[in-house]
């Protein structure tokens, strides 16, 4: 499939760092799966699913593309390709959502997902400072339980997001944790649910040079393509590959420590 | 008893599909995956002296027909790859599974240093990547474009290392039989054939821009399948040496067709994409039922039988 062009309705500032954009476009996706978004003439990235119907994306500033993307107006089209990849499924009772910087993204329509589901959902959101919060209202108006923490202690509880993760799985009994965000905060987790007996699935993120085909390998950790097989992956599962939570590879394909 | 065991200079693979270069080669793990997905041989994802982040993205686009890509040649340097490949080896090894290391570079000086540097890691075969359509504009026009250039690269590799050597060509020439006599002449051992057709191009229309980020890459895929059956069965018709036939073989009944051109084995890339890693188990259970079928009993039996009046 080459990339379909569709209109930008709106974009929304979500915080010092966030845009939201909104598209004219709906489609159909499993919370978890990603998009690659093509600025034409400029580049192509993932992105994870904020919302399929409007097809939402949030562009955090990170790096010179992303820039080019927050720079845009409404009105303007960018191509995307996708859904790509396997997402989360939602099982069990009492749900944690750990979602650390702009790793809420995917966690967001997970939460729409689960509820609708009928689960109890509860949410973890890290952030720096206060001014990187992302999504706290919205969650709040699904219903979820929010707990907030920022490294700063600008807002809600001062410290790492999975400083308080082990309280709030035992305290309401927590039987599912989903996560997205800096993989050694989400290395963190991982110890604390295996140590609990909780199941816990996380997404990686890591650079994508075909696009989520599945043939260039740059994306891979020990073999694994995070393209295809992830960007999902049971923790279990990750505990097997040595190079979750230390490595990851460059454009060059050279490993760098994370 | 069907037998699909094909020795190339001397090494035997257990069955003639071979992991094309460019697709999956990057890590140890990734080709060992490879391995035990049926392949018969891996080739490494082609290397050069130094890490290369190779083109911005978008690098590579599917459409109705097959795949484009302008990758660029990334890789991390021949520092990084010999561990890696070291690595690899040893995996290989046991599974029976022999290693193809590919290697690019932007003067023939550079390729006959690679090489050297490459044979530490003991791959089974190098493989010359002398064909790349998408890297003119910095490492300079491919040196299989003229039979000269081709030839000066064979002559300065051969000098530095024993491992047989395959040497890649490309369909995007006047004379690819020319080309091929000539290298077999300057001392290649095999030829793998052939590399991506064009290049083309893919203009967005809504926004009127080539989407590749390189603008132009070379086509693989279902597309090409006729123009690499009709390069290998030209090769084929002039030379002596092993030949890979690589272009679009996607299932057993393309491969079939590859080695009734001529080839010896037959390289798998873009059917990755189509067939999952498991395309080299799925290629090789239909090649044996195509055999069984037809009363073959080994691939000599119709192997370049096109070539027969």
């Amino acid at each position: 499939m080459l990339p379909k062009l569709v209109k930008i309705k709106k974009i929304i500032k979500e915080n010092q760092k966030v845009k939201a954009f909104i598209f004219e476009e709906r489609i159909k996706a499993i919370p978890g799966q990603y998009l690659m978004i093509w600025l034409p003439g400029i580049g192509e990235k993932p992105f994870s699913i904020v919302n399929p119907d409007p097809l939402t994306i949030i562009v955090a500033q990170v790096g010179p593309f992303s820039a080019a993307l927050q720079k845009l107006a409404p009105g303007k089209k960018l191509g995307y390709r996708g859904p790509i990849g396997q997402g989360f499924k939602i099982e069990k009772e009492n749900i944690l959502l750990v979602g650390g910087g702009y790793g809420v993204a995917p966690l967001y329509f997970l939460a729409q997902e689960a509820v609708r589901k009928k689960k109890k959902v509860f949410v973890i959101l890290g952030a720096k400072k206060k001014g990187e919060l992302l999504y706290e209202k919205k969650f709040k108006k699904l219903g979820v339980k929010v707990f907030v923490t920022t490294n700063d202690g600008s807002y809600g509880r001062k410290g790492l997001a999975t400083d308080i993760g082990k309280e709030i799985i035992k305290k309401e009994k927590i039987d599912m944790v989903y996560s997205c965000g800096p993989e050694k905060m989400m290395g963190v987790l991982g110890k604390i649910c295996q140590e609990l007996k909780v199941p816990c699935f996380l997404s990686l993120e890591r650079f994508m040079k075909c696009g989520g085909l599945g043939i260039c390998g740059q994306c891979e950790v020990n073999g694994v393509l995070v393209c295809r097989k992830g960007p999902v992956f049971n923790y279990r599962f990750l505990l097997k590959l040595s190079d979750f939570d230390h490595a990851r590879r460059d454009q060059a394909g050279t490993k760098i420590r994370l | 008893m069907i037998e699909t065991s094909v020795t190339l200079c001397g090494i035997k693979l257990k069955n003639p599909t071979i992991l094309a270069s460019g697709i999956l080669g990057i890590s140890s793990e990734l080709l060992v995956n490879v391995a035990r997905a049926g392949a018969g041989a891996v080739t490494s994802k082609s290397c050069g002296l130094f890490p290369r982040t190779g083109h911005s993205n978008p690098t590579v686009l599917e459409w109705e027909h097959g795949l484009v890509n302008a990758v660029g040649l990334s890789n991390p340097g021949v520092k990084e790859e010999v561990g890696e490949l070291k690595k690899a080896k040893i995996k290989l090894k046991e599974l029976g599974v022999p290693l193809i290391a590919s290697f690019f570079a932007d003067k023939i000086d550079n390729f006959a240093l690679l090489a050297e540097k490459l044979s530490e890691a003991k791959p089974d075969f190098l493989e010359a990547n002398i064909s790349c359509p998408n890297t003119e504009s910095d490492l300079g026009r491919m040196f299989a474009a003229e039979a000269k250039t081709a030839t000066a690269v064979i002559r300065a590799v051969k000098k530095r290392t024993k491992i047989p050597l395959i040497v890649k060509l490309s369909p995007n020439v006047t004379d690819i039989k020319e080309i091929a006599k000539a290298i077999e002449g300057a001392g290649a051992d095999a030829i793998s054939a052939i590399n991506t057709v064009g290049p083309g191009m893919f203009i967005d229309i809504e926004s009127g821009k080539p989407i590749l980020a390189n603008k132009v890459g070379g086509l693989s895929g279902p597309a090409i399948r006729p123009i690499a059956i009709a390069k290998v069965f030209d090769i084929c018709s002039v030379v002596k040496i092993p030949v890979i036939g690589i272009g679009g073989v996607t299932s057993g009944k393309d491969a079939i067709e590859m080695m009734m051109a001529g080839a010896s084995a037959v390289g798998v890339g873009s059917a990755v994409y189509y067939r999952g890693i498991k395309v080299f188990k799925k290629i090789n259970q239909e090649i044996e039922k195509f055999m069984k079928d037809h009363q073959f009993q080994n691939l000599s039996e119709f192997r370049g039988i096109a070539h027969k009046n």
